[in-house]
């Protein structure tokens, strides 16, 4: 039948646009690994060059046994692990209370979490040091996990998400006599599962990726994460490309690893709320 | 300006009622104990570690301040003289320019794929993953893939470009392409994280209001436009305020491929705050800079609000 | 329902607590925390522990030899205790900076000859101490050191370092098969081409394929600043220039600076010249995607390394025809003791800074780095101990002595950037003058404090 036939045509369409926009996608990130088993001259060869000659992992090699990469994988994991775990413990009561709350003060907090973004990093480095530093906290542990135990946009994004939250549903359960901690832990916080799962990966990327903090709070390779790791590749008188791509896959696949971990119930979602409980 | 309708609704309750405030035992006062309850770590939290630099950043700004020596106390001197620094307003219109030139394909592009990530289709997992990986990729690196693609002799993008009969490109060396080469490689990294916060928000809408509406015999496109998109509106605001505000403050690419140039071409906001800051070292100056660009972002924020609270009627 | 509330918060600040104050799963050895007052100790050693904090910049084959260094002073000194930190090349100037802001600055401390006049004015860095050298005056101090190295760190008739760690000029490195393959002879070692020629070969040597270049004759990076220094003072040297006039205010539009945006515009025009294809500088030069660069003593190991097949020598640095005097470049790293640490550590520091540059052989053999501290290796003076090395170096060394350092300026950076842009955006094609003009507006601007 010419209906189900142009729905099949559509399918087919949708599923080239889908791999050739996959493909244009991925090219940079393609060229990436391509270039993680080059020798440096490949890299720089006059002749244009996609793929590596052979697989050379003499890079990823060099990377761990003369970079320090098992340290820095190891602090990256625990340091953006830890913040994670705090996101995600308070975010949501946080946002929670900005988005079906009202309290005096409501509204100067929620611009004054926004505007702790809204500076450039370089205007509070200092003084965020300062404060590190007069709590004993310079190259420590809670010293790079502690100042990021909440972000405005872990805040932000749980306040949007609670505010879709029907009212109705709440209400009904505070009539029903639920405790408020009960409401929240077991019928708002379930609402907004798959935004809690955004939260963790927004978190965990925004944080596995910081760099000038971890520098200027650490000293010493000790507590160093990936990105530092990924610095060193930067030298004083030439880029050290072919290693830099091969930590930079080293750095990127751990997330990619949780990504996919997450995702299955990422995209369950909500299957359907049927009216009130 | 915030709020709920619910919100709104109490405050246009009696005054003799808001007076009570968060003291007593009525409902109204109980709620807003309890959110100060829930919102108790946040007031801790920012307050002792953010409170202080943001104070120091107006602080400083009334002073000139090396960084190593004493201030000097100047009062308004660094704003009247960011006023009339060409680089100062280039730098702010440059912003301007490259950060909306990445959100607004963002906005689009990420909603598209995420309405398309929406549906059940084979493969989608895997597909997922791939358009998810440019943004688990450091901003460093990221750059310096895109400085030797845009290489005009040896990048991939100059060879692609060649074989589609385009010549003479020079790229990043050419004020007119660097700026764009900068928003693509932006839009390229940034989309990921914004299409995932939109699916998160298409999987929040129940199915029940779809079902409805089929029943009533809406087609795909009505949907999107009555049911859809009112409800994301939250996430939306989201994904516009938040986009913005990632969009003012990069400059790592900025930095790595052009330093600024050709000229100032590419020389951001956030680019200038840094280099007065950390190279010139005059910290005053820079925290002037910086209290321009909160402001500015907070402008802009507003009118967001306002923007999406407008056409809320429900 | 209240005490549910407290219990859940406490016991989340616990546990938040409790996960970040624990042990690291890599065992991290314990390290002192940095900026505790040094407490004394009783040890096999009745002298206070002296604890000094060491930051240099990550060149990585130069983080064992100072590991090594350390290790040594350490034994010979058992009170003191050196806590070693670097930072990434491009982000050292900030952490050495926010370590100061915030009241940790190290106690020894690699910087740049260019950052000399900030320091001095924000009173950090702390003169010499010759006795630590074994020596009792200044003087004989100066005189451990090649002749004029140390001028740039010379204020108020004091020396403020301990010593360079990498002494630097440029010269002009060629790729000798592109020159053959153009016609041209090697370049003559004994006298510097003129610029004007120069830029004849740059323009033979530049290949193209339709409009597209293949090689581009001379290449430098256009966007690094204390690059644009390093080339075009003492190209304005030559024809009479100095961005900073004798009242201390600098002056773009002056008739030299004109005269080398000029050039380099017209190098551009011809094509010898091309920022856009500019990667690396060495892996260009060294993969043929450049002819000719300009570089220091350290370029010459790494190209070894990147190609070994590469057919390269090295000329003198070009020289205007009508020049007024025959002028190179100068630039140096060094060793500088912080003004803000105690006497002890002060003391302490600066016989450590002796012995780091003591070690001119390890410096150079595994890292590369000229040093400027007279001394005798294997019976040879220095200069022709590196020269054994590899024989093209002896051009680089006879630059050294036409060498002049950067313009003094605590805006060195900001002057170095606004330099930088006007000469990209002459190269770009804008007209020089206005752009000059543009410059000397910002100049102006940039020395009022």
């Amino acid at each position: 039948m010419p209906r189900s036939m142009a729905r099949l045509f559509m399918v087919v369409l949708g599923q080239i646009a889908l791999l050739a926009g996959a493909i244009l996608i991925m090219t940079p990130v393609l060229y990436m690994v391509s270039a993680s088993f080059m020798t440096n001259d490949e890299i720089f060869s006059t002749r244009f060059q996609i793929l590596p000659s052979n697989l050379n992992w003499g890079n990823y090699i060099e990377v761990f046994a003369r970079f320090n990469f098992m340290r820095y994988l190891s602090n990256s994991v625990f340091v953006t692990g830890a913040i994670v775990f705090l996101n995600l413990l308070f975010s949501p009561m946080i946002g929670y209370s900005l988005a079906k709350f009202d309290y005096p003060g409501k509204n100067i907090l929620m611009l004054f979490i926004l505007a702790t973004v809204m500076v450039p990093f370089t205007a509070i480095l200092i003084p965020l040091f300062l404060i590190v530093r007069g709590l004993g906290w310079v190259n420590t542990y809670q010293g790079l996990i502690v100042p990021f135990a909440m972000s405005a946009f872990g805040v932000f994004l749980m306040r949007q998400f609670i505010i879709s939250v029907p009212d109705d549903y709440l209400d009904a359960a505070r009539i029903d006599g639920a405790g408020e901690f009960r409401i929240y832990f077991q019928i708002v916080l379930p609402l907004i599962q798959p935004a809690l799962i955004t939260l963790a990966i927004i978190v965990f990327v925004a944080s596995w990726d910081e760099f000038l903090w971890v520098l200027v709070a650490t000293a010493g390779d000790t507590l160093r994460t990936l990105p530092i790791g990924l610095a060193k590749f930067r030298e004083q008188y030439q880029t050290r490309f072919e290693l830099m791509m091969a930590g930079s896959v080293i750095a990127a696949a751990p997330m990619v690893v949780v990504f996919l971990a997450l995702q299955r119930r990422f995209l369950q979602g909500m299957a359907g709320l049927s009216g009130l409980k | 300006m915030f709020g709920t309708p619910q919100e709104q609704n109490l405050r246009h309750q009696s005054f003799h009622q808001r007076r009570r405030g968060i003291l007593g035992n009525t409902l109204e006062a109980r709620k807003k104990r309890l959110g100060l309850v829930f919102a108790l770590p946040a007031f801790l939290f920012f307050g002792a570690f953010y409170l202080y630099p943001l104070f120091q950043t107006f602080y400083v700004s009334l002073f000139s301040w090396g960084l190593l020596d004493d201030p000097k106390f100047l009062g308004m001197t660094n704003y009247s003289r960011l006023f009339t620094d060409k680089e100062f307003i280039n730098s702010v219109w440059v912003s301007f320019l490259y950060s909306f030139g990445v959100v607004i394909p963002i906005w689009f592009i990420a909603l598209g794929l995420a309405l398309i990530f929406n549906r059940t289709f084979p493969g989608r997992q895997a597909y997922l993953t791939v358009y998810y990986i440019p943004a688990v990729i450091s901003l460093t690196v990221w750059s310096l893939i895109w400085l030797l693609m845009y290489n005009p002799t040896f990048g991939i993008f100059s060879v692609a470009a060649r074989a589609l009969g385009i010549t003479g490109l020079r790229m990043l060396d050419d004020p007119s392409t660097a700026m764009p080469a900068m928003i693509i490689l932006s839009i390229w990294k940034g989309t990921p994280v914004y299409m995932v916060i939109f699916i998160a928000g298409l999987r929040a809408i129940p199915n029940d209001y779809y079902e409805a509406a089929q029943i009533d015999g809406a087609n795909a496109a009505q949907c999107l436009l009555y049911i859809t998109l009112p409800l994301l509106r939250p996430v939306f605001l989201y994904v516009m305020v938040i986009s913005i505000i990632e969009a003012f403050k990069v400059f790592t690419p900025m930095y790595i491929l052009t330093n600024g140039g050709p000229g100032s071409a590419t020389r951001v906001l956030s680019m200038f705050i840094f280099q007065n800051g950390f190279q010139y070292l005059k910290m005053g100056y820079a925290s002037a800079a910086s209290v321009i660009f909160l402001l500015i972002l907070l402008a802009l924020a507003i009118i967001q609000f306002r923007l999406l609270r407008f056409q809320q009627n429900d | 329902m209240k005490t549910r509330v407290s219990a859940t918060l406490v016991l989340s600040l616990i546990l938040a607590l409790l996960l970040s104050a624990c042990a690291s799963p890599a065992a991290a050895p314990a390290t002192p925390t940095i900026g505790t007052p040094s407490t004394p100790t009783t040890g096999t050693s009745s002298a206070p522990t002296i604890e000094l904090l060491y930051m240099t910049h990550n060149h990585a084959p130069s983080i064992p030899v100072n590991e090594a260094i350390i290790a040594e002073f350490e034994a010979t000194h058992p009170n003191v205790k050196i806590i070693f930190d670097n930072a990434p090349h491009a982000n050292f100037e900030q952490k050495v900076l926010t370590a100061f802001a915030g009241g940790q600055g190290p106690d020894v401390f690699w910087a740049g000859d260019w950052m000399v006049p900030q320091f001095l004015d924000s009173g950090i860095i702390a003169p010499v101490d010759p006795t630590a050298f074994g020596v009792a005056t200044q003087d004989e101090f100066e005189a451990l050191f090649e002749p004029g190295s140390l001028d740039a760190f010379k204020a108020n008739g004091k020396i403020y370092t301990g010593g360079i760690s990498e002494y630097n000029t440029f010269s002009l490195i060629y790729n000798v098969d592109a020159l053959k393959e153009a016609g041209i002879k090697p370049l003559p070692k004994d006298r510097p081409i003129t610029w004007e020629e120069l830029a004849d070969i740059a323009t033979r040597l530049t290949v193209k394929e339709g409009d597209v270049i293949k090689r581009v004759g001379l290449s430098w990076p256009f966007n690094v600043p204390i690059w644009t220094v390093l080339i075009q003072e003492p190209m304005l040297r030559q024809k009479g220039g100095e961005l900073i006039t004798p009242e201390g205010m600098p002056d773009f539009t002056q008739e030299p600076m004109v005269a080398v945006m000029t050039y380099l515009q017209k190098l551009r025009q011809a094509d010898a010249i091309d920022p856009a294809t500019y990667t690396d500088l060495l892996q260009d030069f060294a993969n043929g995607r450049s002819a000719m660069i300009f570089g220091g003593p350290w370029a010459v190991a790494p190209l070894k390394t990147m190609n070994p097949n590469l057919n390269w020598d090295i000329a003198p640095l070009p020289q205007f025809a009508n020049a007024k005097e025959r002028v190179t470049t100068l630039y140096a790293w060094a060793w500088f003791v912080s003004a803000k640490s105690s006497p002890e550590k002060q003391k302490a520091a600066w016989e450590f800074v002796n012995l780091l540059t003591s070690k001119q052989k390890e410096w150079w053999e595994k890292v590369g780095y000229v040093q400027a501290r007279k001394t005798e290796i294997d019976g040879k003076p220095l200069r022709e101990y590196y020269i054994q090395t590899d024989p093209r170096l002896a051009t680089i060394f006879a630059d050294y002595a036409y060498g002049k350092f950067e313009f003094r300026s605590t805006k060195y950076f900001e002057l170095s950037d606004i330099w930088t842009r006007a000469q990209n955006r002459i190269l770009t094609g804008e007209d020089v003058m206005s752009v000059l003009r543009d410059a000397q507006a910002q100049a102006k601007a940039a020395m009022t404090d």
